[in-house]
């Protein structure tokens, strides 16, 4: 498992390493374009704020009421014959359609059973590999005007179903270990 | 859709609660709530901002053409009847390009223009080209070279090791991505036989 933990540290700095030499072999002003992107940056999480206060406030109050449980419910017979632990139901349900909802359920999740558990490894890596397909399946169609999309969603669900069954064997590969 | 969302999570939690005796907790939850955003959203605000300035680093710099090196021969396997030196190509990969940096404000707006251009070359304007349906699932999925969201979320809630995940997280996208191709050419088959 050493190599797993050194491959993880050195990952970002090999990367900004490269970054770097090219910037400075190309005798490109690299701090002006690492300011620049940072002003856009700053942008992005302006415009962040106002969803992710909105939708962390409504999923702590959805935790707190014990109706999350209900919902969780329904598929966790789903889950449980592909042996996912049904606390991971209400990212799973909510992550094909809102970006930011699942980011303020994974947040609560990761508060409660701690951010290095089973869980909060697990969750942090569906976030990562799937993308909030109905949302962007949706923008894209609109975009050119087509309303029959069932074949994109059928595939992009079942892709991100696989996305999750992936995490969780990512996870009990020993590829997450602290 | 957020709209919906929002209103139904907050008017089912509270009437849930009233009903089954919650609403200390979930009044509490609102401030709880509020905390856990501002501090959330500082630590996304120092993250996001230090990986979009590494990013605009290797948008500006050559390394971009570098990654598009390794993208194209993909491009050109992946798709029919492509030309290389055309507007849509150049947009398909800027797009894909800026998905794996997790450049999302600039990949979105590529992605739109190419799907437009293939729009144009599409003998029937109310459905989906092959083509097209190939280029939303990529967009659907998600291989990111350093997935900065999660790790800034992670080092938020005071993880011991934020990016111990990196490795989980490609081998995961890439699982996903390559099932996807793997299902969509046999749909694609499929279609064509019928």
């Amino acid at each position: 498992m050493k190599f797993i933990t050194f491959f993880s540290n050195t990952a970002i700095l090999f990367f900004l390493l490269i970054t770097i030499l090219f910037g400075i072999i190309e005798r490109k002003n690299v701090i002006q374009l690492f300011f620049d992107g940072v002003i856009e940056g700053e942008k992005i999480v302006i415009a962040l704020f106002p969803t992710l206060l909105a939708l962390i406030v409504a999923v702590e109050m959805l935790n707190k009421s014990g109706i999350i449980y209900f919902f969780s419910n329904l598929i966790t017979p789903i889950l449980n014959f592909f042996k996912i632990g049904k606390n991971l139901s209400s990212l799973i349900l909510i992550r094909p359609i809102s970006g930011s909802t699942t980011t303020a359920v994974a947040t609560s999740l990761m508060k409660e059973f701690g951010v290095d558990s089973k869980i909060g490894l697990i969750a942090s890596c569906i976030m990562g590999s799937t993308e909030t397909t109905i949302y962007v399946a949706s923008i894209y169609s609109a975009k050119i005007k087509v309303k029959d999309i069932k074949e994109v969603l059928i595939i992009g669900l079942i892709t991100d179903f696989i996305g999750i069954l992936a995490s969780c064997l990512a996870f009990n590969l020993g590829l997450m270990n602290l | 859709m957020l709209n919906l969302i929002w209103c139904f999570f907050i008017i089912i939690s509270i009437i849930y609660s009233i009903f089954f005796g919650n609403f200390v907790n979930v009044n509490n939850s609102i401030f709880s709530g509020i905390e856990s955003t501002t501090n959330l959203i500082i630590s996304l605000f120092g993250s996001m901002c230090f990986w979009n300035g590494i990013m605009n680093i290797v948008k500006n710099t050559s390394m971009i053409n570098k990654i598009k090196i390794i993208i194209n021969p993909l491009i050109k396997k992946l798709f029919n009847n492509i030309d290389e030196d055309s507007e849509m190509y150049k947009n398909i990969s800027m797009n894909m390009t800026s998905n794996l940096l997790g450049l999302g404000n600039s990949s979105t707006p590529c992605g739109l223009k190419a799907i437009e251009e293939m729009q144009k070359e599409n003998p029937n304007k109310n459905k989906l080209t092959n083509n097209q349906i190939l280029f939303i699932l990529i967009n659907t999925a998600s291989i990111q070279l350093i997935p900065t969201t999660i790790i800034s979320i992670r080092t938020s809630l005071g993880s011991k090791n934020p990016s111990i995940i990196i490795l989980g997280v490609w081998f995961a996208s890439i699982v996903a991505f390559l099932s996807m191709l793997l299902i969509t050419k046999i749909y694609f088959k499929f279609r064509k036989s019928i």
